[in-house]
């Protein structure tokens, strides 16, 4: 525990006897039952949604709604209509979205009032493979990769995947798949100049001075002009940028901002957290946004390939 | 016939003469009671003396006179408020016997202008006033009194938050002897780093502030330290369960150069590692050291120095199989004042103050490795002032005075630099801002009526910073219209701003350690807020009672809040920008008290009716919810009865007195989560990954689940409910008083919550103080 929190908790235990400080108490607040929608739509060709419903605090065994009209438009015309898949909590619907479109998501169910939701399905940003920049670190030990954004970006976000070494990847190969094998990685670092630190290697954390500076799991970019900038440690492995739409983008930061809160069991400022995940459904509870995936290779670098690959 | 009228007279004056010098054998003499500082007769004194073997007690009438035998020779005066007397009568001179008030500075006092407190938003009160507030730690706490007061919400139970008209804690402007604190409480808010025996008193504005005092956007709690030269050595010492303390005063030249040495410590640090068996080694230090000299030359000069040095440190040190960690927290403040008054004439006053301060917030965390350097990371935030204050005051009448003065404040920010030392390379990040603000002001009092008082000010503010500057304007106009004697209204208005903000999310009167100087992102803090109430005086020969009745409206400006409360314990100070958010808030209520004054007893009450809301962009969605200390209801009662007073045979007096206090309050305001929902996990979060984010059972339910949030302080806490008793027992001889005291805070044991969670399948409520006794002597 930092020594904030042993503060408070020294504060709170310290002052307090052992008589009877923690109470059990009737429930203070009751939330009505309400229609869960969770929709991202990806370049895919198939987009899939949940419906459940939301549970009293403690409940995670969700039910699934049985039976609903659930309809997608685009630019106010609709575009198709989704069907539940098998008895699962899926709704599936075969559409690929077009950028820069404004979609809306309109779910009837039973009783409850009509639910909808928009989002705008997001430009990618333009983003290149920098090769023959790669570099290390030879204080830290850190294999710098680098890439270069072709344009001012707006909000997207990054993170990276180690692969197995003895495994030789054609860079020229598209598209770039993320293996079952691949595995995510816990820190990564970037230059790139505008971050947001909100997830930035804790000072608490026991390995910061390995990892200071870096960030846990996922770096959120914020806009930007056009720069070169590199993602580290990565020896060999595949980088993910994911272009969010504005509301998918605030749903995922104040989603992991409320995991981050609970990261340690012996965090007595849990307590005090207030954090709401972030809920564009009107007059129900989730998420409905979008994003676009580019994924690219980070191998050792070699004379063979091209130097610079750009991303169409 | 001549002869005749001759012996008339003769014996008519050796009758009167007879008569006369019988009068003066078995008749009485009339003395009468005055205050010291503004020669205001008192009521309701307590006179004892011994007639015969009888213990005789009386007390003053309304003009403060009473009669006592001639044949009396000494005498105990004595009065709530007031310094207690034994005189002898033969020494005395004149009929008059002036009572001053306990520990009041008495140079500080202007005999003439009329007292304009107790009518609604000024409140003056004195260290031994303030020992009526029974506090969790036992001590006497001159801050905490003000709690007591109509408009003040309280934060979190037994710190000391103070939210005055809805503004926030770090609004409050906290002046000791002139030097501003910003670093104000020990041990997260527990008791203040002043100990009471160094002041003198306190004058609290929650309306009509001096425009002598700028840079803050509510309250204003100016403390006193004690002036007056003195005579002989002065020792006092007192224990309690927290802390021991120390304080001495002697003359170094008689009634010209006086010395004060206060010294207080916790011996917490002995308890805990008492009860400690862990493997965690901890320490903690907590202190405050005083000094304070004031040196008189003559009867027009005065100078005055004050050196402050207070921590708070907590450590603990955690040793594992293959490394260590230690973790390191510590506060500080140190302040060094030098003070020099003139008074040039009976009506012109004139000073210079000159004063350096530093305010610390520091963590730092220590990492060794086996077989690795050692690492040691530090956070700080840091704010230093340097200062110089002058004014000029002239009083050409009882009925008017002005005040003209200009200060410059130099000040160094540094909200979050960072340090790191490994293997003895040591590399930092300097993020200081400077600041420099000059400020001239002039106020006045003028009495153009007997049943008109105004006071009005302003104050012009220059402030330049991060390559930015404001020129703002505080405004203050305090008016008092009597429509008799006694009762009359009072209006207030207020227009303040303050150049630097204090990050408003932990409610426990803890100095956060984010203060910011205001910049063009983050501009200065504005509050406007209108008063107007009535205030009498009620008289009678059992007790004197002063009551207000009033109602404000406040709206403020450019305040800053963390986005989440919690943040304010985990989040990197360097990276505090992106987890703010500034926005405004409106207050408005009804406030009501009343201070009653008897012979034995002393009581007030203070109650208030209040709304307050918030507005920021990224908090609630942009939607105005409840402020957090929102209590639409506040009542405090405290009450001081005088059970028994006595004059020993031997010249001491002795005294027995209990104290009762009943707090009531609406819950404060909650976000609770309400539910669970389905979610969507973090992007490929199941995929073969290496270190998961904790794995602890409670954070496995967060990947794909979701918890929903009420609205934003949607919830109410039950409310608020203690009862606070105390009794002491004193004994003032001729050269020392001795006084223990016996306190219970919380008597009833009333579990008043801190706040609520869900665990293990249940609601639970935390409470943070049960019933507490202690003992102070």
């Amino acid at each position: 525990m930092d020594g904030s929190k042993f503060i408070l908790a020294m504060a709170i235990c310290a002052t307090s006897l052992a008589n009877g400080c923690v109470e059990r108490i009737d429930t203070p607040v009751e939330a009505t039952r309400e229609l869960v929608v969770n929709c991202l739509l990806t370049k895919d060709s198939v987009q899939t949604m949940t419906l459940t419903y939301s549970n009293r605090l403690g409940d995670l065994m969700y039910d699934k709604v049985e039976d609903a009209d659930a309809r997608l438009f685009a630019n106010g015309k609709e575009v198709g209509q989704f069907i539940r898949k098998g008895i699962s909590y899926d709704w599936t619907l075969k559409y690929t979205p077009v950028p820069n479109t404004e979609y809306r998501l309109e779910v009837k169910a039973g009783q409850f009032p009509l639910v909808w939701a928009t989002t705008t399905f997001p430009q990618p940003i333009s983003i290149a493979r920098s090769a023959y920049q790669d570099n290390v670190d030879l204080k830290k030990k850190f294999a710098i990769r680098k890439f270069m954004t072709l344009e001012r970006t707006k909000v997207f976000w990054t993170f990276a995947f180690s692969m197995d070494d003895d495994i030789y990847i054609n860079p020229r190969i598209r598209p770039v798949v993320i293996d079952p094998a691949d595995k995510k990685i816990d820190y990564i670092g970037t230059s790139f100049p505008n971050v947001d630190n909100f997830n930035i290697a804790s000072f608490n954390d026991g390995n910061y001075s390995w990892n200071q500076g870096k960030y846990l799991t996922y770096i959120r970019m914020l806009p930007n002009d056009d720069t070169t900038f590199s993602i580290y440690d990565v020896i060999i492995g595949k980088v993910v940028f994911r272009t969010p739409s504005e509301e998918y983008d605030r749903y995922l930061k104040t989603s992991l901002t409320k995991m981050m809160r609970f990261m340690k069991n012996d965090d007595p400022t849990t307590w005090l957290d207030e954090t709401s995940v972030y809920n564009n459904i009107n007059n129900g509870i989730g998420i409905f946004g979008a994003y676009y995936d580019i994924v690219m290779y980070c191998n050792e670098y070699s004379d063979e390939f091209p130097q610079v690959y750009v991303w169409h | 016939m001549a002869l005749k009228t001759m012996n008339r007279l003769v014996t008519s004056l050796f009758f009167f003469f007879c008569m006369a010098m019988a009068y003066g054998q078995d008749g009485k003499v009339i003395f009468q009671v005055r205050d010291s500082l503004t020669a205001e007769p008192i009521s309701a004194c307590k006179v004892q003396y011994f007639s015969g073997r009888d213990n005789v007690t009386i007390s003053t009438d309304e003009n403060g006179k009473f009669e006592l035998p001639s044949t009396v020779g000494k005498i105990a005066v004595s009065c709530i408020g007031y310094q207690s007397r034994i005189i002898l009568i033969d020494e005395l001179q004149g009929k008059v016997i002036f009572l001053p008030q306990e520990y009041y500075g008495i140079a500080e006092a202007v005999k003439s202008e009329t007292r304009r407190d107790d009518k609604g938003t000024i409140h003056k009160y004195n260290a031994k006033i303030a020992e009526g507030t029974i506090s969790v730690v036992g001590e006497p706490d001159i801050i905490r009194h003000t709690s007591s007061f109509p408009g003040v919400s309280s934060g979190i139970e037994g710190t000391m938050g103070l939210f005055v008209r809805g503004g926030s804690n770090g609004s409050n402007g906290i002046v000791l002897n002139d030097v501003p604190l910003y670093v104000s409480t020990h041990m997260l808010g527990l008791f203040s780093i002043i100990p009471p025996s160094l002041t003198s008193g306190a004058t609290f504005y929650s309306g009509g502030l001096p425009s002598s005092k700028g840079n803050q956007s509510s309250s204003l709690l100016e403390i006193e330290t004690r002036h007056e030269t003195e005579e002989k050595i002065g020792v006092d010492a007192s224990i309690s369960p927290y802390l021991v303390s120390g304080y001495a005063h002697f003359p170094i030249v008689k009634n010209k150069l006086s010395i004060r040495l206060s010294a207080r410590s916790t011996y917490l640090p002995y308890i805990i590692d008492k009860f400690n068996h862990s493997d965690v080694r901890y320490r903690i230090d907590v202190y405050d050291l005083y000094m304070t000299a004031d040196y008189k030359p003559s009867e027009k000069h005065s100078l005055d120095i004050m050196l402050a040095n207070t921590k708070d440190y907590f450590n603990d040190k955690e040793y594992w199989e293959l490394y260590r960690t230690e973790d390191r927290e510590h506060q500080a403040f140190k302040a060094a004042k030098l003070g020099w008054k003139y008074k040039i004439s009976d009506k012109i006053e004139s000073g210079i103050t000159l004063y350096e301060m530093m305010a610390q917030s520091k963590k730092a965390r220590y990492f060794k490795r086996k077989r690795v350097d050692p690492t040691l990371l530090e956070l700080s935030s840091e704010l230093s002032e340097l200062a110089v204050k002058a004014y000029l005051k002239f009083t050409p009448k009882d009925e008017l005075s002005f005040k003209i003065g200009a200060d410059y404040q130099k000040q160094t920010f540094a909200p979050g630099n960072k340090k790191h030392t490994q293997a003895h390379q040591v590399s930092s990040n300097d993020v200081s801002q400077h600041c420099n603000m000059l400020s001239a002001y002039i106020e006045s009092f003028v009495k153009p009526y007997q049943w008109l008082e105004i006071t009005p000010g302003i104050r012009f503010t220059h402030q330049e910073t991060k390559g930015t500057s404001f020129n703002k304007a505080d405004i203050h106009i305090l008016s008092h219209v009597y429509v008799t004697r006694k009762f009359g209204l009072e209006i207030a208005y207020d227009r303040q701003y303050q150049f630097y903000h204090v990050l408003e999310g932990l409610p426990t009167g803890w100095s956060l350690s984010i203060m910011t100087p205001s910049s063009n992102e983050y501009k200065p803090e504005l509050t406007k807020q209108y008063y107007s109430g009535v205030f009498g005086k009620l008289e009678s020969s059992l007790a004197t009672a002063n009551i207000t009745l009033g109602g404000y409206y406040r709206e403020m400006e450019n305040l800053m809040s963390f986005i989440n409360p919690a943040n304010s314990f985990s989040v990197e100070t360097s990276s505090w920008q992106k987890e703010v958010d500034i926005g405004k808030g409106k207050s408005y209520g009804m406030e009501a008290s009343a201070k009653v004054r008897g012979k034995d007893f002393n009581a007030t009450l203070a109650y208030t009716l209040s709304k307050t809301d918030r507005k920021f962009p990224n908090i609630n969605y942009g939607k105005t919810y409840p402020f957090k200390f929102d209590r639409r209801h506040i009542l405090n009662m405290q009450g001081q009865y005088d059970i028994a007073e006595r004059l020993t045979r031997r010249g001491r007096r002795t005294k027995h007195s209990a104290s009762l206090a009943i707090s009531y309050a609406s819950g404060n305001r909650m976000t609770l989560p309400l539910g669970n929902y389905k979610g969507i996990t973090p992007p490929y979060w199941n995929t073969n990954g290496g270190r998961s984010w904790g794995g602890t059972y409670d954070f496995d339910l967060t990947d794909e689940n979701r918890i929903l949030m009420s609205d934003k302080n949607g919830y109410k806490a039950k409310d608020f409910f203690r009862i606070d008793a105390g009794y002491s027992f004193s004994v003032l001889g001729k050269k020392c008083l001795n006084e223990f005291s016996l306190s219970v805070y919380n008597l009833l044991n009333w579990k008043n919550p801190y706040n609520y969670f869900f665990e293990e399948d249940e609601w639970k409520q935390i409470s943070v103080f049960p019933i507490m006794p202690s003992i102070h002597w």
